[in-house]
């Protein structure tokens, strides 16, 4: 079953299409990640599929209800962080955290207690008063200890210290033991996100422009590096994206790379002294990002 | 019902030290200020600070979990339209209209005429029960309520309480001189449906956006109200 199911989703604001034919799923105990620019349309389809926004088209459904329907009795099994929602004024956190606990019935007392050791959110404190980030864990601890189905996180990260950062994972983590459970995140710090999820979605200018398991991605993506004297018979295979020579090295990046691969090209350059080197997450939406900027021709 | 106490709890928590001072405020305004020994030149200008944060406060209540926008706290909680709507309304009724009726209660009991405020001509006059009073004042705060739940900001909501007066000025000019609006017969049963379908069609207003969030859609359905209103004034002439 999915926790999430969009089909051609769209939103238009005014005449600018924020979101272009929207298609993808986040599984029951799925962790995926929305990864884009600023202004990719990120938050837009969250806020579609939170109800917060109604799409100009297509349809999403979250826990197996459509989004445009969501209600209290859903919402009482999702967790929504974004850096741009406000905080009820006028609160201390102690008095937020009791007021969050008499609206859902399944608030873990055990969990919010842990949770508050590892953010060290001060519960005396006034929300207004707090830092960003540590709203952001307040808002996370107001959003976890219900142990919700579905977790939805918009930039959590963004504009926060290493620290601030590692604890909010650490908090996502602590609830991901639990199993019974979708996440889905959306940010630019690749590296926060690459801990958290397993599958990427990355949007540009609102359309998708690949959805796939991170393990997957990080087989097929491989930084190939090959040296010889005849470099200017080395002819980069289709699949390869980024050509680059210097030298006596010509550099690419394959993004079909299979056990075989290496073998095929010793076979086609048999003079030549051939290396493979995984990427990061990180190295491939890069490559992936700049491939599209450039309206580079070849296989993804 | 949980969700509702809740919700209760955290406004009096909130609103009630504000509500409290518009309440001292306005025993000084109605009680105080009308001894002989206070200077006339400053009446107006109290009863105008008493207006101003009456208004205020409706919209402090109101704003504090807009149905606006997107980006509300209790849009993504187990919090439903019609939920907080009850709330608010019962807040803004308690503060803002039985805590005023209280005052007017009071001020009529110890014989001061209440001179200044809502209900100053009617006490004055002696023609108006506190009820009837009540009523009046339950429609202005529905109103305010109304413009501030379409409302992102307090100066969003000051332009909206003074463009309103205007448009219905306006929209009342085809119908001749202002002042032939008044209904024909204010008493009994006209009275009675006159005050049910306005308060119902404010209410009615409010929850529609509470429940759908939707300022467009709810901005049409005002026009289609004064609409309607003025076509049944209109035929009552």
């Amino acid at each position: 079953m999915n926790i999430i199911e969009t089909l051609n989703l769209s939103h238009m604001y005014g005449r600018t299409e924020a979101v272009r034919s929207l298609t993808f799923s986040v599984p029951k105990g799925g962790a995926c990640a929305l990864l884009g620019q600023n202004g990719a349309g990120k938050t837009t389809t969250l806020k579609m599929l939170m109800n917060l926004l109604r799409p100009t088209c297509g349809s999403a459904t979250v826990l197996g209800v459509d989004s445009r329907k969501l209600g209290p009795a859903q919402f009482a099994q999702i967790g929504y962080v974004s850096e741009t929602q406000t905080l009820p004024a006028g609160m201390t956190v102690q008095r937020f955290l009791d007021f969050c606990r008499s609206l859902y019935p399944s608030w873990d007392r055990e969990l919010e207690a842990r949770l508050l050791a590892i953010f060290e959110l001060p519960p005396e404190r006034k929300l207004s008063a707090l830092s960003r980030g540590m709203r952001m864990k307040a808002m996370l601890l107001s959003s976890l200890a219900y142990r919700p189905r579905l977790l939805v996180m918009d930039e959590p990260f963004s504009g926060l210290d290493p620290v601030a950062r590692e604890e909010l994972t650490q908090g996502v983590l602590e609830l991901a033991g639990s199993g019974d459970w979708a996440l889905l995140i959306s940010s630019h710090d690749i590296d926060d996100v690459e801990r958290l999820v397993e599958t990427v979605a990355i949007i540009d200018a609102g359309s998708l422009k690949l959805a796939e398991p991170v393990v997957s991605l990080q087989s097929r993506f491989r930084r190939v590096e090959i040296a010889s004297s005849q470099i200017e018979n080395i002819h980069p295979p289709g699949t390869c994206i980024h050509p680059q020579r210097s030298g006596t090295l010509s550099r690419w990046i394959e993004t079909g790379f299979t056990p075989g691969t290496e073998g095929m090209y010793r076979a086609a350059f048999p003079s030549a002294g051939i290396s493979t080197h995984p990427m990061s997450l990180k190295e491939i939406y890069l490559a992936i990002m700049m491939k599209h900027h450039a309206g580079t021709k070849g296989a993804m | 019902m949980q969700t509702m106490r809740a919700l209760l709890l955290r406004d009096f928590r909130r609103f009630g030290p504000f509500a409290a001072g518009w309440f001292l405020f306005y025993f000084f305004q109605s009680v105080i200020a009308q001894q002989s020994w206070f200077p006339e030149s400053l009446k107006p200008l109290l009863i105008a600070v008493v207006w101003m944060s009456w208004l205020f406060l409706i919209a402090m209540i109101i704003h504090d979990a807009r149905p606006v926008g997107s980006d509300e706290f209790w849009m993504t909680r187990p919090v439903s339209g019609t939920q907080l709507f009850l709330e608010k309304l019962a807040v803004v009724i308690l503060f803002c209209v039985l805590a005023p009726g209280i005052m007017l209660a009071l001020a009529q009991s110890l014989g001061f005429e209440g001179n200044g405020w809502l209900w100053s001509r009617g006490v004055k006059a002696k023609e108006l029960s506190v009820w009837g009073h009540l009523f009046s004042v339950l429609n202005i705060a529905l109103v305010s309520m109304l413009l501030a739940t379409l409302t992102r900001n307090k100066i969003q909501y000051v332009m909206a309480l003074f463009l309103s007066p205007l448009l219905m000025g306006l929209a009342l000019l085809p119908f001749g001189r202002i002042g032939k609006f008044a209904p024909v017969d204010r008493s009994g049963l006209f009275s009675v449906v006159m005050t049910a379908l306005t308060v119902g069609g404010f209410l009615f207003l409010i929850h529609r956006q509470y429940a759908l969030r939707n300022r467009k859609k709810t901005i049409l359905s005002c026009l289609a109200f004064i609409l309607i209103a003025l076509i049944f004034m209109g035929a009552l002439k």
